[in-house]
């Protein structure tokens, strides 16, 4: 029995020393919109060579998703929106630092390669299977608006679409995968999302279904944090407008903000 | 701790129970106290509201229409797969047995990947089931079809150790007596394993009605034909999760109640 004691007591001593261990770097952890997984990771690992005192955690999902996380109080420090909206909905409750503009990006019809859909209005065929993001998803605001810009009142183009409509997904990766996996005939999504995959071709939105582009702005999550820790994220947001940060999101395919 | 059995009873010595109670209340406390949240923030009031809410109509119903069809064809299917485990030996009886008791372990959204590559449109069937004019994916069948691959093993596993306890010599009885062997399942077998089938089905159908991984992967998310409960939760979740607590709410008090009602049934047997 005693060498059970001294087992528990030697784990808390190794868990202990575990806490301990992680004081020398400081975490930064950004909550980003599924659309910006790539690109981020590749900051994350320019950010980390300029700032080893630094180490930056990931957390990709839909943006609503991640700002209702937030507003319950997950410990996300910074957070890169794809939408405007979703942040303006943590600042109603939360203090928000550094916000700014850092890209843009365009929303396309998503195709597997070789397809015969060519438009928009090829997604309200009958009998087309199209998959869109849920409409609380930036992607699928962005898409509804778009559809939106249908010319003539008589021919409803947004309710043909919704009539072929079989999923609404909860971040724009997963409307892509649906697309790739052959199970969806279209999907719209991101031209980043679309970006280096043989497998995807998209289609460009041509007036007047364009809509103004989707913004992604970063912040800082402000409240009850160490100045340390705050500055910290600041210099992260920081980094992504720098002109390094802004040429790894222009090499994914990132418009300027 | 050893025991000797030859020995009167007697009190165990040690301060084990030093140890064990102290990190039971612990294990209570992690499974009470996320459910006392769900109750403490949810905004009771608004119950109404939301049940009378078309998304949470649809959900509520298509759930049951899911868990019921699931459990149905779990049952169709599965009881058979249990009764040949049971009752024959044959080479590779073990590797069906892991195999059937795979999806337990799997994490949803694999199977759901898994029923898409054997049962999506470029999946091993596809061309078969577009040949003969079937169209799964994004269908309340293939909600179906998830929440029975996730759920079934549940029942078989149940039935399978029924099956192996039940009394042979009884049914070898009622063979001599002239019984069919649909009539020996029905009269002896059957009753036999009762309980055990009980158990089986309130786990497989509470397995059905929590399902979400497979689902949303395998069949998508759309109001009405493939958004079961769970799925509403999530997108409930995204923007209003007020609501979300709510729909949570309910799934806990439906759940709470298949296993209460079913499950202890069973142990007074």
């Amino acid at each position: 029995m005693p060498r059970t004691l001294t087992l528990l007591l030697l784990v808390l001593a190794a868990l202990a020393g575990c806490t301990r261990g992680g004081q020398t770097q400081q975490t930064i952890t950004v909550f980003a919109a599924a659309s910006l997984t790539e690109a981020f990771r590749a900051i994350e690992r320019a950010y980390e060579l300029e700032h080893p005192e630094h180490d930056v955690e990931l957390n990709f999902a839909g943006s609503q998703l991640l700002a209702t996380q937030l507003l319950e109080g997950a410990p996300g420090l910074v957070f890169a929106s794809a939408d405007p909206v979703q942040l303006d909905r943590v600042g109603a409750e939360r203090p928000l630092a550094s916000r700014r503009g850092v890209a843009t990006n365009r929303i396309v019809i998503v195709v597997p390669a070789g397809s015969a859909i060519m438009t928009v209005w090829d997604l309200a065929d009958p009998g087309r299977r199209v998959v869109l993001a849920g409409e609380a998803v930036p992607a699928g605001r962005y898409a509804r608006l778009a559809l939106l810009g249908s010319p003539l009142d008589s021919v409803d183009l947004r309710g043909g679409v919704e009539r072929n409509l079989v999923s609404n997904e909860t971040d724009v990766r997963a409307v892509v995968a649906k697309v790739r996996l052959g199970e969806a005939d279209a999907g719209m999504a991101y031209a980043t999302d679309v970006l280096g995959d043989p497998q995807l071709e998209l289609r460009e939105l041509s007036p007047p279904f364009t809509v103004e582009p989707a913004r992604y702005e970063l912040a800082v999550i402000a409240d009850g944090r160490e100045q340390a820790l705050r500055d910290a994220g600041m210099q992260f947001v920081e980094f992504v407008s720098s002109p390094t940060g802004q040429a790894i999101l222009a090499a994914h395919g990132f418009g300027p903000p | 701790m050893t025991t000797h059995n030859s020995n009167p009873p007697a009190r165990a010595q040690g301060w084990g129970h030093y140890l064990l109670i102290p990190l039971a209340l612990l294990g209570l406390a992690l499974f009470v106290i996320p459910l006392l949240g769900l109750i403490a923030r949810a905004p009771i009031a608004e119950l109404g509201v939301v049940l009378r809410s078309p998304a949470v109509g649809a959900a509520l119903r298509l759930s049951a229409v899911v868990s019921v069809a699931a459990v149905g064809l779990s049952l169709v299917l599965g009881f058979p797969i249990a009764w040949v485990l049971a009752r024959f030996e044959f080479p590779g009886r073990r590797l069906i047995r892991a195999v059937v008791a795979l999806p337990m372990v799997l994490p949803p959204v694999v199977a759901g990947v898994a029923l898409l590559t054997a049962l999506g449109r470029r999946g091993l069937l596809g061309p078969l089931l577009e040949s003969l004019g079937i169209e799964l994916a994004f269908t309340t069948t293939a909600a179906i079809l998830a929440a029975t691959f996730v759920a079934a093993p549940f029942l078989i596993i149940a039935c399978e150790a029924a099956l192996e306890n039940v009394d042979r010599e009884l049914e070898d009885a009622a063979a001599t007596l002239g019984a069919t062997r649909l009539r020996i399942l029905w009269t002896v077998t059957l009753p036999a394993i009762w309980p055990s089938l009980l158990a089986g089905l309130a786990l497989c159908w509470a397995r059905a009605l929590g399902e979400f991984g497979a689902t949303i992967t395998f069949a998508g998310n759309f109001r009405g034909r493939t958004q079961t409960m769970p799925l509403a939760v999530y997108e409930a979740l995204q923007t209003d999760h007020e609501g979300a607590l709510l729909l949570s709410l309910i799934m806990l008090a439906i759940s709470l109640a298949i296993l209460f009602a079913l499950r202890g049934k069973l142990v007074r047997r």
